[in-house]
């Protein structure tokens, strides 16, 4: 008998060993990846005004200028565009499905809108190129490739996700309370407004916040279609760039040891600091 | 006065699958009807039919009629809004809002367009006086629901039934998930509220039935074996079945 | 003789107006994949799926492309689950000290939310530049397989937290060890959401762009090795439509769109019906 508890002991020892590999390395990967651009973001920083490159208006990476307001405001105006089209459309999938279908139906639609979620950014960008890009030059004599083209493409691209969200947000108010609803006399209708979408609210929140951290993040698909920096804001039907897409423009033109290069990795590092707070801001919706 | 409830010739059916077989009864207005059986009867089916909670099933059909007083339920033309506020229904296991004790009550009057604060809170004390909650949730009523106890917590939603102003109460085994205590203080309200409306309890227990009620009806696989007054049924039943049910040979 | 409920009462605008959007959302969704699939299937042939890509001339192929994705994908799983699935075990079945799960969520949460391009960044400056790795299928693995690492981590540790604990409390009362709860009960009732979120990551990693350009590159060489470019379907198609020179890029982009397309569904699909072989639940974990 001693020798078996010895044995089990021992195996013990070594599987812990080995899940403590497993878990360090890859938390020393991320720490190294935060530090490396953390590093190169402070020593960029200390060389450069701060404020002139966190908040400045111009871009000019030749003349020294590596202002990156433009690209902040190029983000929060195709993420905030993106939402506007997903979340109305999302939230009108969630109460159909998480409501209105039977189990067996809304697990199809469920099925549908995660192979949807899978779907690869260069899809979603290809058909901004072929569809909305062409409509929008129709529609505003412009070249078509602009900001709202990274909007609208970004909408649907963060849709499947955030309606997969939603439809599990809704279907998980309980039937008891539904029944209870309507049997103190409240309509579908009522009851839905009233009872199940306050009920669902922090599904609902979290669902918003991590299509806002895919929004923020993606990359292919809004540099596709956005147009490029043209040297200063001109508008949502103008071309512009998005901090992520920015950072894909440039990194050909300023590689590592080029003086400029350290201003893509100020950009980095703040799209990692943002998403990391939306993504926490999601997590603790969910624990709620 | 409560209404009378008249059940004619009931029938329904899952996806043709029968729950339910011409089921003829009456319950006399103000008076407590008490329907046992054993699991799968159809008593559940029965009490949703009162309410047309069961029209939430798909692939259900029925034939016959119910009225309540002079209104039939089982019409084209009922209006669902108006008979559920007519007639409450307390569930099985307590199913509180998830919002605070005072919005749970007044969920039903807001949904009836009463918006008026003081109104409200006129209501909402009223109903919680009546289903005996008041005293313990006094100067708490912003606290989330969830915080009570499960006997408070199906008290609560007696009390959110009755803020409604119903006529008929319906309740699906509303001590079969609460203590010993908690259920003896709920059937202290059936009985204290009996006169004041017209009560349907669906139940498990027979000893809870006799203490409870003026009618008892036993169904049996979706058909109504007996139904009487609850004193002469439990002492003296007329069919076999309800004898062997009562005794304890069935179940 | 009554009818059911559903078409006695008559949909308010609430339910109405979520119908017309839902049918909107899903329709406009299926629209742009039928678009793909309509402009992609006409180009799609033998020679096409084989052939080797062209940079000026009409008629290329993605043979080397789709040889590269598939490899890439495998090898980076093969590279990230066990790492991923040891780390997740460690979390949910050892996880010895409070704060330092506490750290150690923290840190997979921040790496799960880090961008794509911030990734590729770092990884270009330090595999690619100081390192001096080439672009190539190699180093693009390796890319992928920290990309996937916190997302494998994640998927391994809920479809473990989803086991009851009553049966590792079952477990332990007949006298197992951890291992042996882990090996025999928990890994076994892990099994059918670990499939289904392989296929889920496999998927993900296929579409995979914005770090494969500065790792493997855009290109492929004249014949395959861990060494040579591996440009991936993803990025053919990202550069096809926005670099590319050959007369028919618009229909090879659509073509390669249509297999990669392919490919994902492939990865979803096949996840979930493996998940089904395996028993799993009816109601499917949450992603």
């Amino acid at each position: 008998m001693r020798s078996v508890h010895a044995f089990n002991l021992a195996v013990e020892r070594v599987q812990t060993a080995l899940f403590w590999a497993g878990a360090a390395l890859g938390a020393a990967v991320l720490a190294a990846v935060v530090g490396y651009l953390g590093y190169g973001a402070m020593a960029f920083l200390s060389r450069h005004d701060a404020w002139a490159v966190v908040g400045g208006m111009s871009w000019d990476p030749v003349r020294g200028r590596f202002g990156m307001a433009p690209f902040w405001i190029g983000s929060a105006v195709v993420a905030a565009l993106g939402l506007a089209i997903a979340v109305p459309l999302g939230l009108g999938i969630g109460i159909w499905a998480g409501q209105g279908l039977v189990p067996a139906l809304r697990q199809r639609v469920g099925v549908y809108l995660t192979v949807l979620s899978a779907v690869p950014s260069v899809v979603w960008g290809w058909w901004g190129l072929v569809v909305v890009v062409p409509a929008l030059r129709q529609l505003t004599g412009g070249t078509g490739y602009s900001l709202a083209a990274g909007g609208v493409v970004l909408g649907l691209m963060v849709l499947p996700t955030f309606a997969q969200l939603a439809v599990q947000a809704v279907a998980a108010v309980p039937a008891a309370w539904v029944e209870g609803s309507l049997a103190l006399g409240a309509t579908m209708d009522q009851t839905l407004l009233r009872l199940v979408l306050p009920a669902a609210k922090a599904g609902l929140r979290r669902a918003l916040w991590v299509a806002l951290a895919r929004a923020l993040g993606e990359t292919v698909a809004v540099q596709m279609v956005v147009g490029g920096f043209p040297g200063r804001f001109f508008g949502v039907w103008a071309p512009g760039a998005t901090i992520p897409s920015q950072i894909l423009t440039e990194l050909p033109l300023l590689p590592p040891g080029t003086p400029g290069h350290g201003a893509l990795e100020v950009m980095a590092l703040l799209l990692v600091v943002a998403m990391t707070a939306v993504t926490q801001w999601a997590g603790r919706e969910r624990r709620q | 006065m409560p209404p009378a409830i008249v059940v004619d010739r009931l029938s329904v059916w899952y996806d043709g699958v029968a729950a339910l077989r011409r089921i003829s009864l009456t319950v006399p207005g103000g008076a407590v009807l008490a329907v046992i059986g054993p699991s799968g009867c159809g008593k559940s089916t029965f009490l949703r039919v009162l309410n047309r909670l069961i029209d939430r099933v798909p692939g259900v059909r029925w034939e016959g009629q119910v009225y309540i007083g002079e209104d039939p339920v089982l019409s084209e033309r009922t209006d669902l809004t108006r008979l559920r506020q007519r007639v409450g229904m307390v569930f099985q296991r307590p199913n509180p809002f998830p919002f605070s004790i005072f919005d749970n009550v007044a969920y039903g009057p807001r949904l009836h367009g009463v918006h008026d604060p003081k109104a409200l809170r006129q209501v909402v004390e009223a109903s919680l006086k009546k289903a005996a909650l008041w005293d313990e949730v006094r100067g708490k009523l912003r606290r989330p629901a969830a915080t009570l106890s499960g006997g408070q917590q199906q008290r609560l939603c007696l009390a959110r039934a009755l803020a409604v102003d119903p006529e008929v109460l319906l309740m699906d085994e509303p001590t079969s998930a609460l203590d010993p205590v908690a259920a003896a203080r709920i059937e202290e309200l059936v009985v204290e509220l009996k006169g004041r409306y017209t009560m349907v309890v669906v139940t498990h227990n027979l000893q809870q039935a006799a203490r409870i009620s003026d009618f008892t009806a036993f169904l049996q696989k979706g058909e109504l074996v007996e139904v009487g007054e609850t004193r002469s049924m439990f002492t003296a039943p007329r069919d076999r079945r309800t004898e062997e049910y009562l005794t304890g040979r069935l179940e | 003789m009554g009818r059911a409920g559903a078409t006695a009462v008559r949909a308010g605008w609430v339910r109405r107006l979520a119908a017309g959007l839902a049918g909107l959302g899903l329709m406009g969704l299926t629209a742009v994949l039928a678009e793909l699939v309509a402009q992609g299937v006409p180009h799609l042939n033998w020679h096409f799926l084989t052939a080797a890509p062209s940079e000026f001339q009409p008629r290329g192929g993605i043979g080397p492309e789709l040889v590269n994705t598939v490899v890439m994908v495998l090898a980076a799983e093969a590279l990230s689950w066990p790492l991923a699935w040891a780390a997740a075990i460690w979390r949910v079945e050892y996880a010895p000290r409070p704060t330092l799960v506490r750290v150690y969520d923290l840190l997979l949460m921040a790496f799960q939310s880090l961008p794509g391009i911030a990734l590729a960044l770092v990884l270009f400056s330090v595999l690619v530049i100081d390192w001096g790795w080439p672009l190539s299928v190699a180093t693009g693995t390796v890319a992928l397989a920290v990309l996937n690492w916190p997302v494998a981590a994640v998927l391994c540790q809920e479809a473990m937290a989803r086991v009851p604990e009553a049966w590792r409390e079952g477990s332990w009362a007949l006298g197992a060890t951890r291992f042996q709860t882990l090996t025999r009960i928990v890994i076994p009732a892990a099994l059918p959401d670990l499939a289904a979120g392989l296929g889920l990551s496999l998927a993900r990693l296929s579409g995979e762009t914005a770090v494969l350009i500065f790792t493997a590159g855009v290109n492929v060489g004249p014949q395959w090795g861990w060494f040579e470019p591996g440009e991936t379907l993803a990025v053919h198609l990202w550069y096809v439509r926005t670099e590319g020179l050959m007369p028919d890029r618009g229909a090879v982009a659509a073509a390669t769109g249509t297999v990669l397309l392919a490919l994902v569904a492939l990865g979803v699909l096949g996840g979930r019906w493996l998940a089904r072989r395996l028993g799993a639940p009816k109601e499917p974990l949450r992603f």
